[in-house]
């Protein structure tokens, strides 16, 4: 199983926590798609404690009980 | 000239005496206002070696050109003095009214020298200018200063001490209406050093616009840009600055219990979501804004402004607690004595940390044992330190003078003694250079570095590579020279790029500076800043971090491993800012810039 | 300036409940014939001059003096209907419309305006004896309802007595909240108002086709469109100092209730008439700009947009977030909400 975390204004595509069941070839897109979450909204993806800039990060391979957290774009203090 | 009101008031306590003085243009050309201004004005005037508590130190409450007008978040002022804390040039910024008020009663700062025989006030109404008795006011909570200074005067704003500064805590932060924070680097405790309390200000002038023809046309574009961007569009609005704790926490640079992990396993709770679903009673923007960042929240026990992100993470994360009420009462408590919530919270948790290493045994904590994760000890001692009672007395000069005393300096997480913020450096390359290199020790809004590295904006940076980290720490850090000191606020920043500020900075005052021009204005103030210090007695080794984040890898989460890697940064940066290898600036560069 | 708006005083004979003048902090005074002269003389191109404010100009020390110089326009005169006989006379006289303020008969009338109904219905009594003494069918007579749920029931009563007094028209316009009760009592909404629909519906074919009397009533919610009567229509104001201001809103400095939200409105004037000439201050640079940006629309939407509780530009009308002073962002009027003509 997959475990994909969403955060602040995204949650209205899924609450805080959503379970993927893993399947051969799945890539971030997919799930990003799968949830109907438009691109532009999410700023920060975090596979696996690895992150990069999001079109780096949209076509990487997604392994068996990987964790995913998907941000909107935010800021502060 | 235009933005400026063209006044300066000098008010000397030792001899109570007022006087309206004219504002150099000269100088308002070359350091613009607020933060570089007021730097520039301190370091002629007083010989940077001085005792910081001293009568002979000086304290100037400076606004931008650009506060008071309608330009967005156009309200804000710094309060520039040197600092008891860290020993360096202190310009702690603020929101609110204050600083557009100061304005609207036709001055553009406040000089304070020397040091009254007993506790005073000032009271500014406009033309009229007086120093009067504090005594029934001495001692008294924030608010209700406040509240007994503007009585039911329309048009009028109070920045003033609470206990905290009375009793020259190096913590103590100098409040404006009631919960705007100067905060940092002990500035409240200059104010009590010379024994004022308050300064109130009332004034219903008009701040002359060079072209508000055009103005119109920019303020329009920059607002706009302001709104469509999702951080200060929604992201902002909706969850406040709490809205990062997540974000942070999921990459691992979520500093906990005193800087010792990565990830707390509770952020959730603590968290801008939860903030704004459970205690938030409705948004709290400053004057002029249009983002509206500021939160004003409610528990059974306590209602007010705020907490902020590094609030949260102070009492929160950093002392292991993740009771989001408990948290909110300590920033409560923190606004009334007036004391800076990010070095309280971080000095609860250097105590912590010593108690748990065994350095604390014959201390008597009167019931209230501070380990991690106790959120009884957070709002129980943030008052014993805002009092200075019993042991709170020890802590209420910052984590630095607590760990040495017992010890352990390794264990405070400080920078120049200014303890460090909500963002473990092993994980965001840039953000800690930034904090080895600010003028005024471990600060994070000198030059925010996470913006690019962590949020994405202007553009992602990997936060772990060093690759040109430090042309982009530069960059940040002058735009943050300037914007500080036009009066503006640094969130702008997420949506706005130099060329906007350009555009409004011309559009008010009447130059016809560019987007380079700013820069470099930006960069003679930091250098300025820098020379300051170094006159100042601030050795070229303090430029550095605390050892745990240079030697200790981090333990877990998604930063595990690195360390960060300043060695390898300082050198380029001090390249790049045409300073030596011992951080001091070289002549060509001074005359480069015009210093 | 082809209709001018002239507060002879911002005295009154009365204190409603709802009226502004509860969260004023200025004078009270009367115009001198000193200003009266002054406009008079320096009207351009003017139609129609109307003896109304917030402030009741049958009792204005000027009252008469007004009527005598600005005989040779049209004039009309917004009032609570509380007038001597000897006035009503100079009314008809005089007048070509008198709209009277009605918003309920018998107690209704009482609990909002705290004066016996009688008087109003002794002075339509006494109007129309004049109008049939000078054979004439001038000055037509207008009632003037402020709709809140509280009295939306009331109209039909106020219907039947405008009939038997052939009133001409009734100008429905919805209440500008001064405090937080008031602001409960508002019977218009932000999104599509059902319940208002309704209402015109049943209002209309009772006052249309039963007693063939002309109403008019304001938008029931906040629409897209926004039209301001006094820029569009060339209207100025000019209160009892002389001061020359762009309309009712911006005559006093006051505090109303946008809907839940509290809002301070700034008093804002372009001149004064005994300082500068009318046509210098309405022709003048600072005014036409105002009336530019006012008629393109340029000044945003504070009623709908949604940063409206994370913004501090809303609190008053100095500015608004695209820089435009002072600010008819917020403005019910301008949404076709609160009408006074």
């Amino acid at each position: 199983m997959i475990t994909v975390k969403l955060y602040s204004s995204i949650r209205k595509y899924g609450g805080k926590e959503i379970m993927f069941e893993y399947r051969k070839g799945l890539v971030v897109r997919d799930i990003i798609e799968e949830l109907k979450i438009p691109i532009k909204e999410i700023s920060i993806i975090i596979l696996n404690h690895y992150d990069n800039t999001t079109d780096k990060m949209i076509d990487r391979e997604v392994k068996e009980s990987s964790l995913i957290h998907l941000f909107p774009p935010m800021a502060g203090g | 000239m235009f933005g400026y009101m063209g006044k300066l008031l000098r008010i000397n306590l030792t001899d109570s005496t007022v006087k309206v003085e004219d504002l150099d243009f000269e100088l308002a050309k070359k350091y613009v206002g607020g933060r570089g201004l007021g730097t520039k004005i301190l370091f002629d005037e007083i010989d940077p070696k001085i005792d910081a508590l001293s009568p002979e130190n000086k304290i100037i409450f400076i606004n931008g050109p650009l506060s008071g007008t309608p330009t967005p978040t156009g309200g804000r002022y710094m309060v520039v003095t040197k600092s008891p804390l860290s020993g360096t040039i202190a310009s702690s910024n603020s929101g609110g009214t204050w600083g557009a008020r100061l304005k609207y009663a036709g001055y553009d700062g406040v000089i304070v020298e020397g040091k009254a025989v007993s506790p005073v006030y000032i009271d500014i109404n406009e033309d009229l200018v007086e120093i009067k008795d504090a005594s029934h006011l001495w001692g008294k909570m924030v608010s209700e200063t406040t509240d007994i200074l503007v009585e039911n005067k329309k048009k009028t704003n109070v920045l003033a001490i609470g206990p905290g500064g009375e009793r020259l805590s190096k913590m103590a932060a100098i409040m404006n209406d009631k919960d705007r924070a100067a905060g940092r680097s002990g500035v409240g405790a200059v104010m009590g050093s010379k024994n004022l309390k308050a300064i109130v200000v009332s004034g219903n002038l008009k701040v002359s616009l060079f072209d508000d023809k055009q103005l119109k046309v920019t303020v329009k574009e920059s607002n706009l840009k302001i709104k469509e961007n999702p951080v200060t569009g929604e992201g902002l609005p909706t969850y406040g600055t709490a809205v990062l704790v997540n974000a942070i926490n999921a990459n691992g640079i979520f500093p906990t219990n005193n800087f010792q992990e990565g990830v707390f396993k509770d952020a959730e709770d603590i968290s801008g979501e939860t903030l704004a679903e459970k205690y938030l009673v409705r948004k709290d923007p400053c004057h002029r804004c249009l983002i509206g960042c500021g939160r004003y929240t409610k528990t059974d026990k306590v209602e007010g402004g705020g907490p902020e992100y590094e609030t949260v993470w102070a009492f929160g994360a950093d002392c292991g607690v993740k009771e989001l009420d408990k948290i909110i009462e300590a920033n409560y408590w923190c606004n009334q004595l007036g004391i800076d919530t990010i070095s309280v919270g971080a000095t609860i948790a250097a105590a912590m940390e010593l108690n748990q290493v065994g350095a604390l045994n014959d201390v008597d904590f009167e019931g209230v044992d501070l380990t991690f994760g106790n959120a009884e000890a957070i709002v129980y001692w943030t008052k014993k330190i805002g009092l200075r009672e019993g042991f709170g007395d020890k802590m209420a000069d910052g984590s630095y003078r607590l760990c040495e005393m017992y010890g352990r300096p390794e264990l405070s997480m400080t920078v120049k003694k200014l303890e460090l913020p909500a963002y473990d450096p092993r994980g965001v390359q840039g953000h800690g250079l930034n904090y080895a290199t600010s003028n005024r020790g471990g600060c994070h809004v000198r030059g925010y570095m996470i913006a690019p590295e962590i949020v994405g904006l202007p553009e992602k940076l990997d936060r772990l590579s060093l690759e040109n980290k430090p042309l982009w720490t530069k960059i940040f850090q002058d735009l943050t020279a300037f914007i500080d000191s036009i009066g503006l606020c640094l969130f702008t920043s997420f949506a706005l790029g130099a060329d906007d500020y350009a555009e409004l900075y011309n559009g008010v005052v009447g130059t016809n500076w560019t987007g380079e021009e700013i820069l470099k204005a930006g960069e003679r103030i930091y250098t300025l800043e820098k020379q300051f210090n170094i006159a100042a007695g601030i050795l070229p080794e303090e430029d550095t971090l605390p050892a745990r984040l240079l030697y200790e890898p981090m333990p877990s989460g998604p930063t595990k491993g690195h360390v960060h890697h300043l060695d390898k940064l300082l050198p380029e940066y001090y390249e790049l800012r045409g300073w030596d290898n011992k951080g001091v600036p070289t002549k060509e560069r001074l005359k480069d810039l015009g210093l | 300036m082809k209709k001018v708006y002239i507060e002879l005083t911002n005295r009154c004979n009365l204190n409603c409940e709802m009226c502004y003048r509860h969260s004023w902090e200025n004078t009270l005074g009367d115009m001198n014939n000193k200003v009266i002269d002054e406009i008079s003389a320096n009207l351009k191109n003017t139609k129609s001059i109307v003896f109304g404010g917030i402030g009741e100009p049958t009792i204005a020390k000027g009252f008469e003096y007004a009527i005598e110089k600005f005989k040779d326009y049209d004039l009309e005169i917004t009032t609570n209907g509380i007038i001597l006989k000897s006035k009503i006379e100079m009314v008809c006289q005089n007048f070509k419309k008198i709209i009277i303020s009605v918003d309920g008969t018998e107690d209704d009338y009482y609990s909002v305006r705290k004066t016996e109904f009688s008087h109003i219905r002794e002075t339509l009594e006494y109007l129309n004896i004049c109008k049939k003494k000078n054979n004439s069918i001038l000055p037509s007579i207008e009632f003037a309802f402020v709709l809140t749920k509280s009295n939306k029931d009331t109209i039909y009563k106020v219907i039947d007595f405008a009939n038997k007094y052939n009133v001409d028209k009734i100008l429905v316009s919805h209440l500008l909240p001064q405090n937080k009760e008031q602001a409960k009592d508002i019977f218009y909404t932000k999104d599509y108002n059902h319940k208002g629909h309704e209402y015109i519906k049943l209002v209309s074919k009772y006052a249309v086709y039963g007693n063939k009397i002309n109403i008019s009533f304001p938008y029931m919610e906040i629409k897209t469109e926004r039209y301001c009567q006094f820029v569009e229509n060339d209207f100025t104001y000019i209160d009892y100092l002389g001061n020359v201001i762009p309309c009712y809103r911006f005559a006093n400095t006051y505090t109303e209730w946008v809907f839940d939200r509290e809002k301070t409105v700034l008093k804002h004037s372009f001149g004064n008439v005994l300082n500068s000439s009318l046509q210098d201050i309405y022709y003048g640079e600072e005014y036409s700009d105002f009336r530019e940006s006012v008629l393109n629309t340029k000044h945003p939407s504070c009623v709908d947009c949604n940063f409206e509780d994370s913004c501090s530009f809303i609190e008053t009308t100095e500015y608004d977030c695209l820089s435009y002073t002072p600010s008819c962002a917020d403005c019910l009027w301008n949404r076709n909400i609160i009408k006074c003509t």
